[in-house]
């Protein structure tokens, strides 16, 4: 038998693959359980007995974004957006405990901020519109880091064995560069294209 | 004599307890539940919507707070194990992270002292326009004591856990080494949280 195949018929490569698309899948399991959770709960805040609330700044909401605004909007959601992706990575060294957490609480505002919306009225179309086109992008690259940070899991149950090779076989950097790119074309969409849709 | 050796033993087991290095991060995660329950169910103890959504929002925090804190540890122990590498000590990673871990009674005392500040002077409830106002919210927090003593002690409480830390590894390497590597381990932690903090701040 070929050493280089293990007892499930599996080459390292395919393991590592296999790893891999594991994680993902639990990233993205844990950020929809958020989302749930967090739409269940607003569901729950509507039973709720309503009292009358202080009464709002009047905040004027201008139709069209300009190109400075429009780019400030891009800085502030790039750089919060690359600071969850960055965080979710700290998994690695917590046995995956921040990336689950972070994931589950990501997850549960969005689910949150989709349940007042429709609570509010919005149409499931204009819902789909306004998260749809920056959301696939930016939710996919932070399941990326979140399948990286659950690495960290494995790592704890296997720490004898960890090694230079692990840190490399992790590819960190291209791991970094491929969160920057996806998620600057994901900032770019939200807020040009989508801002443009919301006005 | 019987008496003498039951001290003996509760003595032992005194200092196996104070040895352990999970039974702290177990009583710092346990204050930290107590404290934030506590906190958060007088605080937001209205029964309008904007408490319930302010109560999810505290627990998501306090959780991530939590994990955050874990893995920042990591970080810290990952730093002051590699500067006593290079610094010619071998300590086992095993040792480093036990260390680390047992550094943890200073955090969990930091914490239990917040939840008995919280039981002594428990905080009244928020009304619905300091919840929803920052500034209000702020101030407010500034009048607890709970929060403000535990807000003006955390740097001792940093302090007592850098030194609890030199004090663990000191006992695995020369003082020198270990003096360098915590003070390596805390500066690499504070310049990754700053850049967090940059990072995330407002535009």
């Amino acid at each position: 038998m070929d050493p280089q195949i293990s007892e499930h018929g599996r080459t390292p490569r395919t393991m590592v693959g296999y790893n891999w698309m594991v994680a993902f899948a639990v990233s993205c399991l844990v950020l929809l359980s958020g989302m749930a959770m967090g739409h269940a709960f607003v569901k729950w805040i509507d039973t709720l007995p309503l009292s009358p609330l202080p009464e709002a700044v009047p905040v004027e909401v201008t139709g069209r974004t300009d190109d400075r605004a429009g780019w400030q909007l891009f800085a502030f959601i790039l750089r919060n957006n690359f600071a969850v992706y960055v965080l979710l990575l700290f998994g690695l060294v917590s046995a995956g405990s921040v990336t689950f957490v972070i994931l589950l609480g990501n997850g549960i505002a969005i689910g949150q901020v989709i349940g007042f919306a429709r609570l509010a009225g919005m149409s499931n179309d204009t819902l789909i519109d306004l998260l749809l086109p920056h959301g696939v992008l930016e939710l996919g690259t932070l399941c990326v880091a979140g399948a990286v940070g659950l690495q960290g899991f494995r790592f704890v149950l296997d720490l004898s064995n960890l090694g230079s090779g692990t840190l490399k076989s992790l590819r960190l950097g291209l791991v970094l560069g491929f969160g920057l790119c996806a998620l600057t074309v994901a900032a770019v969409v939200e807020a040009f294209v989508t801002a443009e849709l919301a006005g | 004599m019987n008496r003498v050796s039951r001290f003996a033993q509760v003595g032992a087991g005194l200092l196996r307890l104070v040895s352990s290095s999970v039974v702290p991060v177990v009583l710092w995660l346990t204050g930290l539940a107590v404290y934030t329950v506590v906190g958060v169910e007088c605080l937001f103890a209205g029964r309008e919507p904007i408490f319930a959504v302010a109560r999810l929002t505290a627990y998501v925090t306090a959780g991530t707070v939590a994990a955050m804190t874990v893995g920042f540890a990591s970080v810290f122990a990952i730093a002051s194990g590699a500067m006593l590498g290079w610094l010619g000590e071998q300590p086992s990673p095993g040792s480093i992270a036990a260390a680390t871990a047992r550094a943890f009674w200073a955090v969990a005392a930091y914490v239990w002292l917040g939840v008995a500040l919280l039981m002594a002077d428990p905080p009244t409830g928020l009304s619905v326009f300091e919840v929803a106002e920052p500034s209000a919210l702020e101030t407010r927090f500034e009048t607890i004591a709970g929060f403000a003593w535990l807000a003006r002690l955390r740097y001792v409480a940093l302090g007592c856990f850098l030194g609890l830390v030199v004090w663990f590894l000191a006992r695995l390497s020369r003082f020198g080494d270990a003096v360098l590597a915590v003070a390596f381990g805390a500066a690499l932690l504070a310049a990754l949280i700053k850049g967090l903090g940059l990072l995330a701040g407002s535009p």
